[in-house]
């Protein structure tokens, strides 16, 4: 079962961090993958002239690394916004205005790749074959067991 | 399941580099990948200079720019490109950034599709037909069994 959700935050001065975390799902289900795409990041127009504004992403590189690295910097006048379209796939991502006052919008996606409990339910339906084949052989023995009384 | 992980890595001055390359793994059958979707000039970068990102690929030898960027001009591109199974290097040939450098590792150990799945379900099946083959056998006998019984009681 997929899942997307459009993602958009906005950071400022006075809410500089942005996190994003793996999601909470019910017990019925398991998470097979899920996937953090960021699309655009652009400057509000009230951002201030001849400022930069700097947006961190903190993220896991391996299984043992995280990383802290800009994607993206923008000024008023030179660059209003860019279309970064970099993933962050299983893991959680922490978005930080490190430089400026912004308001920064950071928009993308997020894809959520479920699995139901079917499995379960695929194994069982082998086990239900696998009985009538056995109940089918419960019934001979008796016969056979008259086939030797009948010897005697 | 691939194993995918953001990239992100920043060539910090004149003639800085960094490397890429696969992991020698066994399991990775599908094989491994780097994905390039952003590079990008940070804030400190000077006006007006050019900061030119060169890509060298051992596999194919192929040696380019990627990325030409310039304060005031040019402040991001995205290349999307990518690298399939090679040792890639990234050098800042003009300019003293900093670049960062955006992308994903693919890497796929997903198995190719097997017939196995069909040889389980011709499995059963077969033991199925082994039972329909017995069974007959088993009720002739069965039957004769049972004929030979009544036969008995009968004459008692």
């Amino acid at each position: 079962m997929d899942s997307e959700s459009f993602y958009g935050v906005t950071l400022s001065e006075k809410e500089p961090i942005a996190q994003f975390d793996v999601p909470e799902i019910p017990e019925e289900y398991i998470i097979h993958s899920h996937k953090l795409i960021i699309k655009q990041i652009f400057l509000g127009p009230e951002a201030k002239q001849g400022e930069f504004n700097v947006v961190q992403a903190e993220t896991k590189v391996s299984d043992k690394e995280t990383v802290k690295i800009p994607i993206a910097v923008l000024k008023v006048g030179e660059t209003r916004s860019l279309n970064p379209n970099v993933e962050f796939p299983n893991g959680s991502v922490t978005f930080k205005l490190v430089q400026g006052t912004g308001p920064v919008y950071v928009c993308g996606k997020a894809e959520l790749n479920l699995g139901e409990f079917e499995d379960g339910q695929i194994y069982e339906e082998y086990s239900e074959d696998e009985g009538s084949d056995l109940d089918f052989e419960d019934d001979v023995p008796p016969q056979t067991n008259g086939k030797s009384n009948k010897k005697k | 399941m691939a194993d995918e992980f953001f990239y992100g890595v920043t060539l910090t001055g004149e003639n800085s580099s960094v490397t890429w390359d696969v992991v020698s793994d066994e399991d990775y059958v599908r094989g491994q990948k780097l994905v390039i979707k952003q590079i990008l000039l940070g804030a400190e970068a000077k006006e007006n200079e050019f900061n030119v990102v060169e890509v060298h690929t051992v596999k194919d030898s192929v040696q380019i720019p990627i990325a030409v960027l310039k304060a005031g001009e040019t402040r991001a591109v995205n290349p999307d490109v990518e690298f399939y199974e090679s040792k890639v290097t990234f050098k800042l040939i003009k300019g003293s950034g900093p670049v960062y450098i955006h992308g994903q590792t693919i890497r796929d150990d997903v198995e190719p599709v097997d017939m196995e799945e069909e040889d389980e379900d011709d499995d059963v099946a077969d033991l199925g037909d082994d039972d329909e083959e017995e069974n007959p056998k088993k009720r002739a006998k069965i039957e004769q069994n049972a004929d030979g019984k009544n036969a008995k009681n009968k004459k008692k």
